[in-house]
């Protein structure tokens, strides 16, 4: 039975008709548990709608619990580790408030479905693989952004402690300038302030930018490795070879039928 | 018989035990809403009693209370799981032991988890009857809600769990042979 269940709920490869359409019915499930975070005003098909889809993404959530071990393999321990997987722990979290296990001012976690979608997306994957490859560069680059965003912000509120209202304040200015935001509700005055805001921006473009470098390249890499991987696999060859093989194959089975 | 069938049939006579056996139990202070749940993990296998208890749960959010007993799905779970994998050994036969632990283990998950979901999302304050009555009479001696809510499910737990003791062990010894083991084998 569980086999079945596992069949139907695995992320599809193509090949099985139930299992793909159960894919796109999760996905579409998910979509239509986030209408209602789109409007303001509380409409009475929308408790319907987070009823049913509820109740579909829980029963979801059980079934990848109770086959997480034909997934990964690891025996009875695979049901103890899946409450703690990354989208385990979303899919539940995106449960919580439905479930009125946290109050209704932390509904907008329901907005964590999202990631039921994104599991299916190879390009999500794909990111997520950049990330996981590229997180001791990254958290390094991120420690650098925040260290120069802390002495940029240092620097402007001890230069024009009046401009701000406290170094949080100064904090966000410097955020919101090097990441090139820049709202314009807090700007410095002076022309020294000027001076240090331009040059901290000149450096903090570089700064801000390495991630994506970092990123797009891991991304890219990863997409070739799939790529080489597919064609190592030969899935998708069309050559002369394959084609006689698979002629021969039939004439084999044709033989053995006779 | 067809395996499947057999499965069919089971996982409906369980789901049909949950609703049937509550709706009986309704003015009594006991739930009996997992002897299906039970029934269906003993007869065939945990997993069988899983979805009969998430069935279960789905009816009795839908159609008597609301989507938040929902997350009560874990105490039909853990039933299911707990007389699946202990009531028989490992040739399959039903053991006394097996029994006995199933039904203290029973009795203790059953009462954390409830009493541990009722006081996340009520304080303590069972949206049934017979619990409130419970509760109510405990908080007026002077007891703390938690403790009087963990205290008053722990008793309701155990009137239930050796009622559906009882009824499930009833059932499984009047159930036709060709139900209780797969003939295919």
């Amino acid at each position: 039975m569980r086999q079945t269940i596992y069949n139907i709920i695995k992320q599809s490869d193509g090949r099985d008709k139930l299992n793909k359409f159960y894919d796109y019915f999760i996905c579409a499930i998910a979509f239509i548990s986030i209408i209602p975070l789109m409007y303001k005003r509380e409409y009475e098909i929308f408790n319907l709608m987070d009823t049913v889809t509820v109740y579909i993404l829980f029963a979801d959530y059980v079934f990848r619990w109770m086959t997480y071990d034909m997934r990964i393999k690891k025996g009875n321990i695979s049901f103890v580790i899946y409450p703690f997987t990354p989208y385990a722990l979303l899919d539940l979290l995106s449960l919580l408030p439905s479930l009125g296990m946290v109050s209704q001012s932390f509904r907008v976690l329901r907005m964590l479905r999202i990631f039921k979608i994104l599991r299916y997306s190879k390009s999500f994957n794909y990111i997520l693989h950049a990330f996981e490859k590229e997180k001791n560069t990254l958290s390094s680059v991120l420690i650098l952004a925040l260290g120069y965003i802390f002495v940029s912000a240092l620097v402007m509120f001890s230069y024009e402690p009046e401009t701000f209202s406290d170094f949080f304040a100064a904090l966000y200015w410097a955020t919101t300038a090097l990441t090139t935001v820049g709202y314009g509700d807090v700007y410095p005055k002076t022309d020294v302030g000027r001076l240090i805001s331009m040059i901290s921006s000149l450096f903090g473009i570089a700064v801000i930018a390495l991630p994506a470098g970092i990123i797009t390249a891991s991304f890219v890499d990863e997409i070739n490795e799939e790529k080489e991987q597919t064609a190592a696999s030969g899935e998708n060859d069309d050559d002369e070879h394959s084609k006689i093989d698979r002629i021969i194959e039939k004439r084999m089975e044709a033989d053995k039928d006779e | 018989m067809n395996n499947k069938w057999r499965y069919f049939i089971i996982m409906l006579l369980g789901a049909v035990m949950n609703e049937g056996l509550s709706i009986i139990a309704a003015p009594y202070p006991v739930w009996l809403d997992v002897s299906g749940t039970a029934l269906a993990a003993l007869v065939l296998e945990p997993a069988a009693g899983l979805i009969v208890g998430l069935v279960n749960n789905f009816i009795i959010a839908f159609f008597r209370y609301d989507q938040t007993t929902l997350i009560y799905y874990c105490v039909s779970a853990a039933v299911a799981v707990i007389v699946g994998n202990l009531v028989k050994n490992k040739e399959g036969k039903i053991t006394v032991k097996g029994v006995i632990y199933a039904i203290l283990l029973v009795i203790a998950a059953s009462t954390v988890l409830s009493s541990t979901l009722t006081i996340w999302q009520s304080g303590g304050v069972s949206n049934a009857e017979f619990e409130l009555v419970k509760f109510n009479a405990f908080v007026a001696k002077g007891m703390h809600p938690y403790a009087a809510c963990i205290l008053t499910t722990f008793i309701i737990k155990i009137y239930d769990t050796l009622a559906t003791a009882v009824i499930v062990g009833i059932i499984y010894a009047i159930l036709p042979k060709k139900l209780k083991y797969n003939m295919q084998k």
